[in-house]
């Protein structure tokens, strides 16, 4: 089969309703190009099936070191249970574990696999003005999977919208765009060199395609990850407004960075950069620092400015 | 400023619910309020009592009621009932909670609970086995978990001596059990080793909708005239039948029940005119006007909205009082009372003291208190009397009818916000937007109240299931549980008789016995049909067969069980008061028992429907498609409790569930519900109507629970079984879209007369904009459109959170939202859970 047929969808998530308008289904693709210091969802960066491990679930049965057949797993060790060097993520130990503790993120489907899901929902998203959102990871890695996709929920009367880093080819984003009602587009700096550190990849080709897919007249909600240390820096939300401004965008949603995702780099047995760094939606004085940009927001006050999706 | 109360606080200062949105921008009484202050004492009284932790118990009714029925041995049973309640009401002591603006309250003292000795009270001396120590049923009350109830030495001397003696073999419980013995051996063998359903034979007749209107617009003088007039016709023409002469013996008991109801409302207007001459000039002037009103009504006609209230309130506390039960509702109070609260604005009543008088009425509601045993108690921490008020919905000629009362109703509540009145939200394809935002607003204080109800299901299912005319059906109302009625109140004549004590019906035991061939694997006794042993079951249908059979077999030894028991209580119950207050009864003369409403069916409820059909997709899936296993050693492994068999149950919990939208669990779950509903409305019931269904559990699933070994879902001996019609704790979740769905696939609701109870958790951190409630308001009129029953949304509260971290197995499905990221609450670390639950704690 061509791999184009499948692609690995890591989870599905019914009645959303902060990741574009009305009632949503979104469909989270692994794999992403971006190494975002701060990525809440880290089992989304590779495209490959991988263990994930939960340790306040576990028991210590020591199943999973039995069946395990490169014997990668230590049950005595707190902290490095599964040896990541060894494992080679064949999921045999989770058909093992009677106590869901491990699981293997990422299930590989079939474009109407997918399409059944969203289909499902449908008078949910007639009734409020939703549709299906593909998120990630980045959902366009899956470039010919999305674009079949899309057409089909297209031709079904199915609103549309894509959540991307935009860290794409931008002849694929163009053949793409056609099927998308709206884009959900992420901005995390306005500066290359500082871009290129805190994701690894540089942003002209982000900021390229999305000048490109405004010039298609296509409709674009900005949203811009607030990250202490990282972008949440004087000039940034400025560049960054102004941009949005320059290019005719009417909605920026803010995302207060938020630490939920250490868990799971334990789980997957990664390190997490962002340790010891507070989340914004945390700290006592994150409303106050907001409202030293109130110029700022008056400044750009046509366009409709959320904390949140 | 009325400074009265003034450090009475309000139960939403003290809390931390979001107590914001329009809805409250327009709410009449503000906590600064003396009126709002006296509501919030009235409230407190309330939960210091048995809400929070104790009860008393009061032998007065018990002793009352006693005393008159020996002194009327060998009159006809109906008289004998009817004087017994007159009786009571004559010298039962008043209890009068201090600053309430109603009199009349339902036990001779502050948080009481009366005992009903007529109906069963031999359990009292049942053995109970707590913490290892077996003791009495009665001895258990003062140490009991949830509400512990306490009685004086005299009290307990008086039940062991004179009054449970004396009601030996003569009780309702008694007399079914003795009728069933005679007339139905084999089904009170079934009954009492089956574990399949537990019919209730314990308190009075339960869920009424009563002809509230008539007493107030009427008057008792209005109904007595009536009365008497079909008792004179009776005796001029008629005499020559002996049906004549038990009509003529039934409007007597109603005329006996009206002297009693009003010497009990001359009774509160002279203690209210003496509590006057020693209280301080505000509250004289209070009292002075409560006593003329209870001098006033319900003998006549009310002339004011506090009057009507009154009325209301003295006719629903004194059925409580007389013929007990539970779920006597209110029906479409917002209909039926506009016209009066309309008039009394015009007369010059202001909207303060119309919403404070609403909300003192509201209060009444949790003045009853009732014993129940052990296991009860256990399953149910804190009294419901179920007794529903339902509000919004279309007119008789398809209108939305929701209007200012209907607001009221929706302020009385999130300010007396208490277990009862269940407030039933009525929404069609037509509710304005506006009122259905109020409703979510409110919902969001938490607690799952209103409930919401669907004209779209509901105005069909009553007229193809009891042939109702399209005007009565767009009238119905819900009872409590959950079961819909017509509405006297608003429909002329239009009464129901629905029986809905039928009982809980376990839902998986046939899956049980289908397992065993007819053995009841908790006590090894045969009590169904041989439907065949393990290994002659070829296929998926043969065994779906010998469910079905085991259904019906169960189905129709509950019938007959329930027959009998609807039969003792025509025979040794009839019920004067609710003869009194329902149109059909006055109309005909006859008793309520007999058929004498105008629709008349017989409520049956099944529980554990995600539990069945989750049993019944694993079987499929582990033995039939994927043949992991036996039937024989899939079996084996229930009766081992799943020891030795983790890997077979994995495989079980792995299957397919209920409650994902996923087709295939879905069809079984129609399968179960067909099965039990086509077994169920095959059978009459003794009053010319048939038997009708509902799927709801109120907490009996985790009754049901215990009497159920290991199941193929995976789930282990004793645990609860699935909730209502709620996914299995084995479902994952895949949010509110997924469960209305699957719900609506998975029952008929055209048919569910009886009712649905569909319970739906929401994160609080999802419902705070205004954007996230109108998608919340999508979602909800979807399943409107779609023809889902009834929906009840709770909104996730700190302690859920809290005892999720405590037990991550429990709250699997447990979601919480934040900035923008939607995460599993078990999944996060220690440290990121603590903050998740302060958040939820400083979220106002």
């Amino acid at each position: 089969m061509n791999r184009q047929d499948e692609a690995l969808i890591f989870d599905i998530q019914k009645y959303s309703i902060h990741d574009g308008p009305g009632i949503r289904t979104l469909i989270f693709f692994k794999g992403c190009p971006l190494r975002c210091q701060w990525c809440c969802n880290p089992e989304s960066q590779r495209a490959l099936p991988e263990l994930m491990f939960k340790s306040n679930l576990c028991i210590k049965c020591g199943r999973c070191a039995e069946v395990c057949p490169r014997n990668a797993i230590d049950i005595a060790s707190e902290l490095n249970r599964i040896n990541r060097d060894e494992c080679v993520n064949c999921g045999i130990c989770v058909s093992a574990c009677n106590m869901d503790a491990l699981s293997l993120v990422g299930k590989w489907m079939t474009i109407d696999q997918v399409f059944s899901v969203i289909l499902r929902d449908k008078k949910y998203y007639l009734k409020s003005g939703g549709g299906v959102t593909l998120s990630g990871g980045e959902p366009l890695f899956w470039d010919d999977f999305c674009l079949r996709l899309l057409k089909k929920c297209y031709e079904n009367n199915i609103h549309t919208a894509v959540e991307t880093s935009g860290y794409v080819n931008d002849m694929t984003l163009a053949r793409i765009a056609q099927y998308v009602d709206i884009f959900l587009y992420d901005i995390k700096s306005m500066d290359k060199e500082r871009h290129k550190h805190i994701t690894g990849v540089s942003n002209s080709i982000i900021i390229d395609n999305l000048k490109k897919i405004r010039a298609m007249g296509k409709n674009v909600i900005l949203r811009i990850p607030l990250i202490p240390e990282k972008n949440y820096l004087e000039d940034e939300l400025e560049n960054m407004f102004k941009f949005a401004s320059d290019i005719g965008i009417t909605e920026i949603n803010i995302m207060p960075y938020h630490n939920l995702g250490e868990s799971k780099y334990k789980g997957l047995g990664r390190k997490y950069d962002m340790e010891g760094i507070e989340p914004l939606k945390f700290s006592k004085d994150f409303d106050i620092q907001m409202q030293t940009y109130s110029s700022l927001f008056k400044k750009y006050k046509d366009i409709d400015i959320r904390i949140g999706g | 400023m009325d400074e009265r109360y003034a450090s009475q606080k309000c139960w939403w200062e003290k809390s931390d619910v979001p107590w914001s949105g329009d809805v409250f921008d327009t709410f009449v009484l503000t906590e600064d309020s003396f009126r709002e202050r006296r509501i919030q004492l009235l409230r407190d009284e309330i939960i210091e009592g048995a809400y929070g932790k104790r009860g008393v118990i009061s032998v007065d009714r018990a002793k009352l009621f006693t005393e008159s029925y020996k002194s009327t041995k060998g009159e006809p049973v109906i008289i004998r009932r009817a004087k017994a309640h007159k009786y009571v009401m004559e010298h039962m002591p008043i209890y009068v909670p201090p600053e309430q603006l109603l009199m009349g309250y339902p036990s001779s003292c502050k948080n009481g609970a009366e005992i009903e000795p007529e109906y069963h009270c031999s359990w009292l001396e049942n053995i109970v086995e707590i913490d290892g120590v077996k003791m009495r049923e009665m001895d258990s009350f003062p140490i009991r978990k949830f509400i512990e109830f306490h009685f004086s030495e005299d009290d307990k001397k008086y039940l062991e001596e004179e009054l449970i003696p004396y009601w030996k073999g003569r009780t309702l419980h008694d007399c079914v059990t003795r009728e069933l013995k005679l007339h139905a051996p084999e089904a009170l063998e079934y009954w009492n080793e089956s574990f399949t359903s537990f019919p209730v034979t314990r308190i009075g007749l339960c869920h009424t909708i009563q002809d509230y209107s008539s007493v107030v617009k009427k008057g008792l003088i209005g109904l007595r005239k009536e009365i008497e007039e079909q008792l004179r016709s009776i005796e001029i023409d008629n005499i020559n039948d002996y049906r004549a002469i038990t009509r003529a013996d039934n409007y007597k008991a109603m005329l006996i029940v009206i002297e009693g109801i009003i010497s009990y409302a001359h009774r509160c207007a002279d203690i209210a005119d003496e509590m006057a001459k020693s209280a301080p000039e505000e509250r004289a002037k209070e009292l002075r006007q409560m006593a003329e009103n209870c001098r006033l009504v319900p003998e006549n006609p009310a002339r004011t909205w506090w009057q009507a209230l009154q009325a209301i309130h003295f006719v629903h506390m004194l059925t409580w009082l007389t013929d007990a039960g539970v779920a006597h509702s209110l029906g479409r109070f917002d209909i039926y009372m506009k016209d009066i609260l309309e008039k009394d604005f015009e007369n010059g009543l202001s909207m303060q003291e119309a919403q404070e008088l609403l909300e003192c009425f509201m209060v009444t509601f949790c003045y009853r208190n009732q014993l129940v045993d052990w296991r009860g108690s256990m399953a149910t921490p804190g009294w419901h009397t179920n007794d529903k008020i339902t509000i919004g919905g279309v007119d008789e000629h398809g209108k939305d009818s929701t209007n200012l009362l209907s607001k009221m109703i929706l302020e009385g509540h999130a300010h007396v916000h208490l277990n009862d009145p269940i407030i039933s939200v009525r929404i069609h394809n037509n509710t304005p937007d506006d009122f259905l935002k109020h409703v979510m607003e409110i919902l969001r204080t938490s607690g799952g109240v209103p409930q919401i109800i669907n004209d779209e299901a509901i105005i069909p299912a009553l007229m193809g299931q009891l042939g109702m005319p399209l005007m009565e059906a767009r009238n119905y109302a819900d009872v409590g549980c959950q079961e819909n009625q017509s509405d006297p109140n608003c429909s002329e004549g239009a009464d129901t008789h629905g029986h809905q004590n039928a009982g809980y019906f376990n839902l998986v035991k046939p899956i049980e016995l289908a397992l065993n061939n007819g053995v009841n694997p908790r006590n090894g006794k045969k009590v169904g049909p041989q439907t065949g042993e393990l290994k002659s079951f070829r296929s998926m249908d043969d065994f779906a067969q010998a469910v079905k059979l085991q259904t019906e077999y169960a189905v129709k030894m509950n019938v007959i069980i329930n027959n009998v028991i609807e039969y003792c209580f025509l025979t040794f119950m009839p019920t004067p008061m609710h003869n009194l207050l329902h149109p059909g009864p006055r109309k005909r003369g006859e008793d309520i028992n007999a058929g004498a409403c105008k629709y008349n069916y017989t409520g049956a409820i099944g529980t554990g429907l995600g539990t069945a059909a989750d049993c019944m997709t694993a079987v499929s899936h582990v033995v039939f498609k994927d043949k992991k296993c036996s039937l024989e050693k899939l079996n084996q492994a229930l009766r081992a409790n799943w020891k030795g068999y983790e890997d077979l149950r994995n495989a079980c919990i792995s299957a397919p569930k209920y409650g994902t939208d996923n087709d295939e669990a879905d069809n079984w779950g129609r399968f179960i519900s067909d099965t039990f509903m086509d077994a169920y409305e095959s059978h009459p019931n003794i009053r010319g109507g048939r038997y009708l269904c509902g799927f709801f559990s109120v907490t009996q699933n985790h009754v049901l629970g215990e009497d159920t070994d290991a199941t193929p879902d995976g789930r282990r001996a004793k645990e609860m079984l699935s909730d209502s019609v709620s996914p299995s704790q084995f479902a994952e979740a895949l949010g509110p879209t997924a469960t209305h769905r699957s719900h609506i696939k998975a029952i008929d609701t055209k048919r569910t007369v009886n009712g649905i109870t569909f319970a739906q958790s929401m994160d609080l951190s999802s419902l705070m904009s205004d954007r996230e409630l109108s998608k919340w308001g999508d979602l909800i009129r979807t399943f409107v459109s779609e023809g889902g029953q009834s929906v009840q949304y709770n909104v996730l509260s700190t302690e859920q959170l809290k005892d999720a971290r405590l037990n991550p197995e429990k709250h699997k499905d447990l979601f919480v939202r934040i900035g923008g990221y939607t995460a599993r609450f078990v999944d996060l670390s220690d440290a990121m859970q603590e903050s998740v639950i302060n958040k939820a704690i400083q979220r106002c």
